[in-house]
């Protein structure tokens, strides 16, 4: 396009960016739309609704001078018209039409997005609404573009190989293999679309909300953390000087400092309470709906459905539980992996079903709800179930475990398994060969959002996992414990419980130490020892006080299948802390997660537990071999 | 000295620190403040030269010994040890010096290119060397301080870990 196209034209940027806005907001809601129009064709208000969106994006697109979307989304615009007054005779083939305008919409605003127009060959789409239009269309007689430019798909033909991995797949022509095609399915699923795009609606015309960039929303949490700070370090100034006042008896001063300290006690439990609820407050700003990573799901269902010729079912439940913004964007992608990964390995093949007697149509539940301050989100599925015999049989051959680490596997153990790195599943099941989904990614993003996945699977019924997730990234409950003369926090998730170290209660197997708590073997990790708790400016008190085991506690710590008791020599207390980042130039470091400032102003590390165990396994070789049998610093 | 009131554009103010004996200064636009020695806590597994972060009204700061960093050897604060807190390209950084001593107008016609060999100073953060009256001013370019081995060993530092001692004084000398 040339320069002197309104993209380009300084004036306009606003204009551009509402309207790249309004239609990202807009496609949100469309897709669940289409798709429940193909269940529901004849409901009219969802035509309307859709002939709205579509209709919204035409004016807007025309008026900067989008050519290929105004067109596009006109031409749309008219099918949607011609189907609100009963002229088309509806066929599900059409909805993969519409996915593909809808599809090659979604291009279109993007390149709009980058500022670098680039014409589509629209021909083929163009004639085939066309056709919707004219009463001429024809499941299989027309093929249409990728908007990714790929091969063109065949719509509606009846070959069940020419189910590709593009979107808007093939097959609609026979409803028994579409997932979403079945209108007497998933009444959870259809109510929720249906939620969606009604929200959605709603919140474009609510006049009493505005738009607020992310950003001055984290400025927002950053000062109410500073306030969070202060107060702390307040209400400890107060809790001293009532303190000292209450040592001193010199009766006559005494009366009138302690009514002024009454009432500054008072200020300070407002400042207090206040701040607590602004926190709150504005931690509340940054809560979304988890319905935004969710409402992606059904169409990802349906087309993986036809792309495994399989028959699925997506549930959804609580997609109205909130979290906040910052992990909404990160749990997308480990979400889909897990979705991916119940519609291939999970859910059998519609045969393979009948012949065990299910419903050939099989099921995927995803679900979200509160505990407490974490979010539990499920993903379960009525399929083949994971085989733990299988799996350690695949760990033996792959040389992740030798026969007898094996053996001693319990089931739940054994479906951790898959999250090994390079462990592929593809062979549990079988038909399907499988793109890598990698489960250990999975494993690995949620650890970094703090959170944990567990799995729980019954052979032949069916597999569930179930993440718990932190609601905010940003304040963290954490145990402080003090290791020399130095204070950690340990996140508190990862703990499981302190106990109280007797003498023999360490024994050493093969170099390293270990203790045996409520029937498990599990690794000690002297945190004085990990974290070189020996620095030049602890002014030679150095490591000798944690090597007296007497007052020594272990706090045992569990993060995804890992587990250590990680010794300190005292737990201070149970505290919530507002997580800093250390900087680029130290946000490697292995073990330390951020640091905190404690309500005295003294900075502590955060430890990252996860981290530290995992780093402590990968240098315990290289020691073992360099050190043989000289352990540092626990000799006596 | 020179007259203080001469405004040209090529005369450049440096806050001159001295750090083991030497003289050294760096850009005052960098320069955020100058404060006095807070208690530092030690990040573990972090560089040898990275001597801990501090609070600084809130914010965090990691600190660097600039002793450490030359490749001189360390010794212990003491009444005029002060933190220069200096906004690098990315982020603010403390450094500790052995004092702050006063700020200094350079004309940019007196810097000269560092010679390579004429200190035992890490060529990536000289940014130059200035002519005084009686003396000779070096000054660092602050944003240079990771050389491009410090910055592997912070990426690098997964791998080994009790011997966090030699990387760092190995780049340094």
């Amino acid at each position: 396009m040339d320069e002197q196209h309104p993209l380009h034209d300084d004036g306009m940027q606003e204009i551009v960016e509402s309207f790249v806005v309004e239609a990202t907001e807009i496609y949100d809601g469309l897709e669940g739309d289409l798709l429940q129009l193909e269940k529901t064709p004849e409901d009219e208000e969802l035509v309307d609704s859709v002939f709205r969106d579509v209709h919204t994006v035409k004016g807007t697109a025309g008026f900067l001078d989008l050519e290929q979307l105004s067109t596009l989304a006109h031409r749309f615009e008219e099918v949607l018209d011609a189907m609100r007054d009963q002229e088309v005779d509806f066929v599900p083939a059409m909805t993969d039409v519409m996915l593909c305008a809808f599809d090659h919409m979604k291009v279109l605003t993007q390149q709009v997005i980058d500022r670098e127009l680039e014409p589509l060959d629209l021909e083929p789409l163009l004639d085939a609404l066309e056709a919707i239009n004219e009463g001429t269309f024809e499941a299989g007689a027309v093929s249409l573009p990728d908007p990714d430019g790929g091969a063109p798909q065949d719509v509606g033909g009846d070959a069940p190989e020419s189910t590709e991995e593009a979107a808007g797949g093939a097959e609609s022509g026979s409803t028994e293999t579409a997932a979403s095609s079945d209108a007497g399915s998933g009444s959870d699923a259809s109510s929720s679309s249906d939620d969606g795009g009604g929200r959605g609606d709603s919140e474009r015309k609510a006049p009493d909300t505005i738009r607020v960039e992310v950003s001055r929303l984290n400025e927002l949490m950053d000062l109410v953390g500073e306030l969070v700070l202060g107060r702390n370090r307040l209400l400890q100034l107060i809790t001293d000087a009532r303190t000292e006042h209450d040592a001193r008896s010199d009766a006559d001063e005494s009366l009138r400092l302690d009514s002024l300290l009454s009432e500054l006690e008072e200020a300070s439990d407002k400042v207090d309470y206040t701040t607590t609820d602004l926190q709150s407050a504005i931690m509340q700003t940054r809560m979304v709906e988890v319905g935004q990573v969710f409402g992606k799901f059904p169409r990802v269902v349906r087309d993986l459905a036809r792309e495994f010729d399989k028959q699925i079912n997506l549930t959804v439940e609580g997609e109205d539980t909130e979290l906040d913004k910052s992990l909404i964007e990160e749990i997308g992608d480990p979400l889909l992996h897990l979705v991916r990964n119940a519609a291939d390995h999970g859910i059998e093949s519609p045969e393979e079903r009948k012949e065990k007697g299910k419903d050939p149509r099989g099921e995927i539940h995803l679900s979200a709800s509160h505990a407490g301050n974490h979010i539990i989100i499920e993903i379960a599925d009525d399929g083949a179930g994971l085989d733990p015999d299988v799996l350690k049989r695949k760990a033996i051959e792959k040389e992740v475990l030798t026969e007898d680490e094996a053996t001693d596997l319990s089931d739940a153990e054994a479906y951790q398994l898959i999250f090994r790195p390079g462990f592929s599943t593809t062979e549990e099941v079988g038909q399907v060969s499988g793109r890598g989904v990698g489960m250990d990614v999975v494993k690995t993003n949620l650890a970094e959002l703090n959170g944990t996945i567990d799995i729980d699977s019954t052979l032949g019924e069916g597999t569930r996992f179930t993440l718990k997730l932190p609601l905010t990234l940003a304040i963290l409950q954490s145990m402080l414990v003090r290791s020399g003369a130095e204070t950690f926090a340990i996140p508190l998730y990862a703990v499981s419980e302190a106990v109280r170290l007797e003498p023999d209660m360490i024994d050493t197997i093969q170099e390293g130490e270990v203790i045996e708590h409520r029937d498990r073997v599990i690794p000690v990790m002297r945190l004085g020892e990990v974290l070189n708790v020996q620095s030049p400016d602890a002014g030679g008190q150095r490591a000798d006080r944690f090597s007296d085991k007497k007052d020594a506690y272990a706090v045992v710590v569990s993060v995804a299948h890992r587990r250590a008791a990680v010794v300190v020599d005292e737990l201070i207390s149970q505290e919530e802390v507002v997580i800093k980042s250390l900087g680029d130039y130290l946000k490697s470091v292995p073990g330390v997660a951020g640091s905190t400032i404690l309500g005295d102003g003294q900075v502590i590390m955060v430890l990252d537990v996860g981290e530290m165990i995992q780093h402590e396994e990968l240098t315990a070789e290289a020691e073992a071999v360099e050190a043989e049998g000289s352990p540092a610093a626990s000799s006596k | 000295m020179r007259d203080p009131d001469s405004q040209t554009e090529d005369v450049r103010q440096f806050v001159s620190f001295i750090v083991a004996e030497e003289e050294f200064g760096v850009d005052i636009l960098t320069v955020q403040e100058i404060i006095r020695p807070v208690e530092i806590t030690r990040v573990p597994h972090a560089p040898d030269f990275v001597e801990g972060v501090i609070n600084l009204r809130g914010r965090i700061l990691p600190i660097i010994d600039l002793r450490t960093r030359l490749g001189f050897p360390e010794r212990d604060q003491d009444e005029d040890t002060r933190i220069l807190v200096v906004e690098l390209e990315d982020q603010t950084v403390g450094f500790i010096t052995d004092s702050v001593r006063e700020v200094l107008r350079v004309e940019e016609s007196t810097i000269e290119p560092a010679p390579d060999l004429a200190t035992n100073i890490d060529t990536h953060f000289l940014r130059g060397v200035a002519k005084l009256e009686e003396r000779l001013l070096i000054l660092l370019d602050l944003d240079g301080i990771f050389s491009k081995e410090e910055e592997e060993a912070l990426q690098g530092m997964e791998g080994e870990e009790e011997s966090d001692a030699p990387a760092a004084q190995g780049a340094a000398a």
